[in-house]
């Protein structure tokens, strides 16, 4: 009999999973320290190239924490909402408000209560760090893994019906996988949504006391602030370095395993087997790992060789029957009864202390806060028609051609990826140096994080005109300027406005950083509400802040309402290509 | 004494509401049973409500007005003895064939060795073999609607509903299918005792029905019925065939029809079904008066 020799170019491929390995049990047990350590609010940030691996596994392990909870809160939340018309009804015009909640609404209260409850220990800033992660990774979640679920095809739904499946069962055979492509997209958003506000979340200040958590973030606060122009470049370029491993790491793999969940193909789109992979699969270590395991497994089952019966034993969760429990029975309504209590005294309170700050709230204050809305307003508007100019075009361009879609998709990916706000301090100089008054160049850095929402949906959109459609333009023999009015620009618009949407949301919660802001050592700022919430936060105005949030919150959910609902009924119902 | 249906529907009407707030009657006083070892055919124009009335059947969709029975008994939820064949053959993209298939048999809660026996006497009666795992896209569709037959029978249930499975397949390839699934069914080696077609094709309802039921628009309701006792195997170039299709053409393009409806002469049951089947709940008679 023939051996077969398989040949592993081992060497490399194991240091590399060994290096990996090292780094996460060093990551780990150094993080558990930090979290053990006596209480120390701003620890003394080293703004030495040496110092950057530790921080860049810090701010990696905070969003991936962040990340986890926010998954968990993803499935549970969203598949609620998706079942019971009953939590429907709350849950979602819940999260609609809390989305448009920028992270330094939470802040303070956060901040203030875990530090409370752990006195001793960084374990409370910590967690306040974590879940102000979180509250910018999470929502947008939640409503996409929602809408998943509640988009099914009938037949789907009717096949599960017919067969009998039990819910647990069709949430994993048959909902999750429906909505997997569509979650570990969002995912992707998401986790790069979370370092967002990764500077605030690790460095900022509550009235007179500065807070620090060894990180990025704070790396770059400290550099930002001591106008320390190459420890600002070792920064951006870590969180670069730290996006792209991650990429490779996470979501390359994730992305290819992903693949076969997809429900249509899409040409350009098929993914190359990651590097990561690769390595993986060539790993002697990793090989010999797994064969000891499957030979276990082998042994096992010829050791416990007996005859089976043919039925075998329900598992354990199908009889708790938690998920018939959710639907319809006396504890469901029980359970219910008791959250809607719960919520519903959780608002009156909230809702009466806010009416406490919002009614002591100054003539002088309210005005400032009217004249801010309005400038802050013009600022996201500008931002959105001057995001789209560019990025309409290039996205279609890119996005009707299979070749370009490759080369391009994972350049963007990790462009989009980077948290603008890192970018702020060179973006600014370069703005300042042109001319460009702050009041308008802080609506440029708006634009420098929002941007990205508008080219992904697009792309999305003109990934999916039909190759007839397009064939079709050529036979006629239609010019390129009538092909892009008739063909491109009213496929893609229904996902442009979903752009529009997203962006708008993200621009607003950008003017908090964008119009307050440190720049070479000194405090920048221009009137927008975006920077009285930044300055109530920072001076612990809670009236001002209050009034601040209620009002931004007020104009992101009426304008959600009032004019994106409107042109997004537009855009579903003339231009969905439906057939 | 007549022998029980499997699935009887009396007086069953359907009202859909739309959007608008406007009500659409989709099905109106439909009496139709289905008895063992027939193969009946619903046959009628889009939007005759045949879908829905399949629906109904299986317990996908509610009635709004009068009873369904199962075996003699009323009956709500979903259906536990028919399997479903769609017409957008609904596979799951993320899995394999053979998983496909395995999928409804999860619920039995029966263990690897049994779903692989169960899957493997499925996929080697609808010719699959050498494919179980390969992705539904990776299949032609006459392949992916053998894997919709494979997922049906391999429920075993007593009835299979077919949601006009080959219309979206090439001529050839639905003229193969037929003649298997009518083989299958007289073998006699599945579950199914009695076969409900959803189709708008004659000849596919000519081929494969003992009887066909044609439907008629605004609102949906059963025009008449006709008994198709022409042999198996059916020979669609024969005379007696094409008589058969002729027949059904013009019960199906007759614009009016009386209220109660003549039976045609020279039609009658298959002598060994004489007095088996009731009719008392067609508006219509088979038998000449």
């Amino acid at each position: 009999m023939q051996k077969v020799q398989i040949k592993y170019r081992s060497l490399p491929s194991d240091i590399l999973v060994l290096a990996l390995l090292g780094a996460i049990v060093y990551a780990l047990i150094a993080f558990g320290q930090e979290w053990k350590s006596a209480f120390n609010p701003s620890v003394e940030i080293d703004l030495s190239i040496s110092a950057i691996p530790k921080y860049a596994l810090f701010s990696a392990l905070r969003g991936l924490s962040a990340f986890l909870i926010s998954l968990l809160f993803t499935f549970v939340v969203g598949y609620w909402a998706a079942k019971s018309t009953r939590a429907e009804k709350i849950i979602i015009p819940l999260l609609d408000i809390l989305q448009s909640i920028p992270v330094l609404g939470f802040l303070p209260g956060l901040v203030l209560a875990l530090v409370a409850i752990f006195p001793t220990t960084n374990v409370g800033l910590e967690l306040a760090s974590i879940i102000m992660i979180f509250t910018g990774q999470v929502w947008n979640m939640t409503f996409g893994f929602y809408a998943s679920i509640k988009s099914i095809p009938n037949d789907f739904e009717e096949v599960s019906r017919l067969v009998g499946l039990n819910p647990w069962t069709k949430l994993w055979k048959v909902e999750v996988p429906f909505a997997m492509t569509n979650l570990i997209w969002n995912c992707l958003m998401s986790l790069s949504g979370g370092w967002f506000f990764l500077i605030v979340c690790e460095a900022f200040t509550l009235g007179d006391q500065n807070y620090r958590l060894p990180g990025l973030g704070a790396y770059m606060a400290l550099a930002i602030q001591n106008n320390d122009l190459s420890s600002i470049l070792l920064g951006i370029g870590s969180m670069a370095g730290l996006i792209i491993v991650m990429d490779m790491l996470i979501w390359r793999p994730v992305l290819a395993w992903a693949h076969q969940f997809r429900l249509e193909d899409i040409p350009g789109l098929t993914p190359s087997e990651p590097l990561m992979n690769n390595l993986l699969r060539e790993s002697a270590i990793l090989n010999w790992f797994t064969l000891y395991l499957r030979r276990r497994a082998l042994r096992q089952k010829f050791i416990e060789a007996e005859p089976v019966p043919s039925v075998r034993k329900s598992p354990w969760y199908l009889k708790i029957n938690f998920f018939r429990f959710l639907h319809n029975s006396f504890f469901s309504r029980l359970v219910y009864g008791v959250l809607v209590l719960f919520l519903g005294l959780l608002m009156v309170l909230g809702a009466s202390r806010l009416v406490g700050h919002l009614v002591s709230v100054s003539a002088e204050d309210w005005k400032s806060v009217v004249e801010g809305t309005f400038y802050t307003l013009l600022r996201v508007f500008g931002a959105i028609v001057l995001g789209s100019l560019w990025t309409v075009p290039t996205a279609i361009w890119i996005g009707t051609n299979g070749k370009r879609l490759r080369i391009a998709q994972p350049i963007i990916q990790i462009l989009a990826s980077f948290p603008a706000p890192m970018l702020y301090p060179l973006a600014l100089g370069f703005f300042l140096w042109t001319q460009i008054p702050f009041s308008i160049a802080s609506m440029l850095l708006m634009l420098l994080g929002s941007q990205w929402y508008i080219l992904f949906n697009v792309l999305a959109g003109a990934m999916r005109i039909p190759q007839e459609l397009d064939d079709n333009m050529k036979v006629i023999g239609s010019s390129r300027a009538k092909k892009w009015l008739k063909l491109y620009l009213p496929s893609v618009f229904p996902s442009l406005v979903s752009g529009w949407v997203t962006a708008a949301g993200g621009a607003w919660n950008a003017s908090i950083v964008a119009e307050y802001l440190f720049y070479e050592g000194k405090l920048m700022s221009t009137p927008g509400l975006g920077s009285l919430i930044s300055q109530a936060a920072f001076t612990k105005n809670f009236t001002l802040l209050a009034a601040s949030l209620t009002v931004m919150v007020g104009a992101v959910v009426v304008l959600n309402r009032a004019l994106w609902a409107k042109v997004y009924h537009l855009a579903q119902t003339r231009y969905r290509l439906d057939f | 004494m007549p022998e029980a249906s499997l699935i009887e529907l009396k007086k069953v009407s359907k009202t859909f509401t739309l959007e608008s707030g406007n009500q659409i009657r989709v099905l109106e006083n439909i009496n139709l049973a289905l008895y063992p070892g027939e193969i009946v055919a619903l046959l009628g124009p889009s939007g005759s409500g045949k879908s829905t009335c399949l629906r109904i059947m299986a317990g996908l969709i509610e009635k709004t007005a009068g009873e369904v029975f199962v075996n003699g008994k009323p009956s709500q939820g979903a259906n536990q003895n028919v399997s479903v064949v769609f017409q957008s053959f609904a596979l799951f993209p993320w899995e394999t064939v053979f998983e496909n298939i395995a999928l409804a048999l999860e619920p039995l809660n029966l263990t690897p060795e049994e779903v692989k026996k169960r899957v493997k006497k499925v996929i080697d009666m609808v010719g699959l073999e050498g494919f179980e795992e390969a992705y539904p896209r990776e299949l032609s569709g006459g392949m992916k609607q053998r894997v919709g037959i494979a997922r049906a029978l391999v429920m075993e249930r007593s009835v299979l509903l077919l949601d006009e499975p080959f219309s979206a397949l090439d001529i050839l390839t639905a003229d193969s299918l037929r003649n298997e699934i009518v083989e299958i069914f007289q073998s006699q080696q599945t579950a199914t005792r009695a076969v409900l077609l959803v189709t708008h094709n004659i000849q596919e309802a000519v081929y494969m029905a003992h009887r066909i039921l044609v439907m008629g628009v605004n609102p949906g309701h059963i025009r008449g019925q006709v008994i198709n006792d022409l042999p198996y195997p059916r020979n669609d170039s024969s005379p007696a065939f094409s008589q058969m299709v002729d027949r059904v053409h013009s019960l199906v393009t007759e614009t009016l029809m009386p209220d109660v409806p003549q039976a045609e002469p020279g039609l009658e049951l298959p002598k060994q079904r004489l007095g088996k089947l009731r009719f008392k709940f067609f508006p219509m008679s088979p038998f000449p008066k």
